[in-house]
């Protein structure tokens, strides 16, 4: 008798774990969302070497957010998509924040010709308050806002630029 | 036939089949297009050189894994017709999953015959699910969370169930309503609540 409800206890069992898991990663993606919802008012040094507020110099325009590392595969490759892609866009502010020393970001942006473009803005964050208010553990990591600092969208690791594309169309949409 | 047949048989239309899709069907070009979009040219290239390096690798992990894979059918229905008290050994159990498996081989070869004819992309082959439930309805109209449910409905997992019964009920010169109640209660229950388990999962994520 006992056996003829073990089988059957085992699948509800099973069941159970995965809306728990289910349910533990749909709770972290919200608190997360919550964490990203606006660009944080953090004190970072711009590559003329001042120190800037971020959410100052998010606001305004839709801006897209970047937190890379120089020496990031991934964040090399974004980097030329994105000055590909995105040279000629006048309208959306690119924010680009490294943990590294200002000299670095200023190569980085040097090697990618970014530092010629007005809409392309670069900061060192060596004290890690970007990372540590957004609870970042990896590079890259890419937020898109509207011009009131809302969140649009964000993507952690590789981002594809279709995508990338589309949350901004949706960034200057809600600006409208 | 015996059991030892039916699997080297069985390996070598895995093998095949997979090497196959990875060389004629999703070519480089497949792949360039689909990373071209996250990642610059010359990293997709590396990508590329490293897929072509370690392909290969994937083969013998793909095959343990599905080996494993058919595992669970077998211990499943083994454990219905042992409490069920019918008297079956495990490799005979395992000998009609391993035969029913090759249903599976039909969609595969739906898909080689499909993508030689019509353009190749990473979306179109995640897609491509025949004779589904998946098949009737829009992509872009269903969410995500309910493509893996809708896939796993098809043809070939009806059919399945069908031969599993059909070979056991001919094993044990039983009955085929006898055999189906074991493997719908057993199998099709323990697949049911996988969906379920994986749908769960897919909804955290979305």
């Amino acid at each position: 008798m006992r056996m003829k409800y073990l089988f059957p206890s085992l699948l509800v069992g099973f069941v159970a774990i995965g809306a728990w898991i289910g349910f533990s990663r749909y709770t972290t993606k919200q608190e997360l969302q919550s964490t990203y919802s606006s660009i944080p008012s953090i004190m970072l040094t711009s590559t003329d070497g001042d120190s800037v507020n971020l959410k100052t110099e998010g606001d305004s325009a839709p801006s897209v957010l970047i937190y890379f590392n120089s020496s990031c595969p991934i964040c090399q490759s974004e980097a030329e998509l994105i000055q590909s892609k995105f040279r000629k866009d006048t309208l959306t502010r690119f924010l680009w924040v490294s943990s590294e020393s200002v000299e670095e970001v200023k190569n980085f942006a040097a090697h990618y010709s970014l530092d010629s473009l007005d809409t392309h803005r670069f900061y060192s964050d060596t004290l890690f308050r970007l990372a540590s208010a957004f609870r970042l553990t990896g590079v890259p990591a890419t937020f898109v806002y509207d011009d009131e600092g809302n969140l649009v969208d964000y993507a952690l690791g590789a981002v594809s630029m279709s995508d990338l594309t589309l949350s901004i169309q949706k960034a200057h949409d809600r600006s409208r | 036939m015996k059991n030892s047949i039916f699997f080297t048989l069985y390996i070598f239309m895995y093998l095949g089949l997979s090497v196959y899709i990875d060389y004629f069907i999703l070519t480089d070009l497949v792949y360039y297009e689909f990373y071209s979009d996250k990642f610059s040219e010359s990293r997709v290239y590396e990508l590329l050189d490293f897929r072509k390096e370690w392909l290969w690798v994937t083969y013998p992990i793909k095959l343990l894994i599905q080996l494993i894979a058919l595992q669970i059918p077998a211990m499943l229905i083994y454990l219905g017709l042992y409490l069920a008290k019918y008297e079956i050994s495990y490799r005979k159990v395992f000998g009609v999953v391993l035969i029913s498996e090759f249903i599976f081989f039909i969609p595969l070869l739906i898909k080689i015959i499909w993508f030689s004819f019509h353009p190749v992309s990473m979306e179109s082959v995640r897609l491509f699910a025949p004779l589904s439930l998946f098949s009737l309805f829009d992509a872009e109209s269903l969410q995500e969370w309910l493509f893996y449910p809708f896939k796993v409905l098809n043809v070939f997992e009806v059919v399945y169930w069908i031969l599993m019964a059909f070979l056991l009920a001919k094993y044990l010169k039983s009955s085929l309503d006898a055999m189906l109640k074991i493997v719908l209660g057993y199998y099709v229950s323990f697949l049911f609540c996988w969906v379920v388990f994986v749908m769960f999962i897919s909804l955290g994520n979305s």
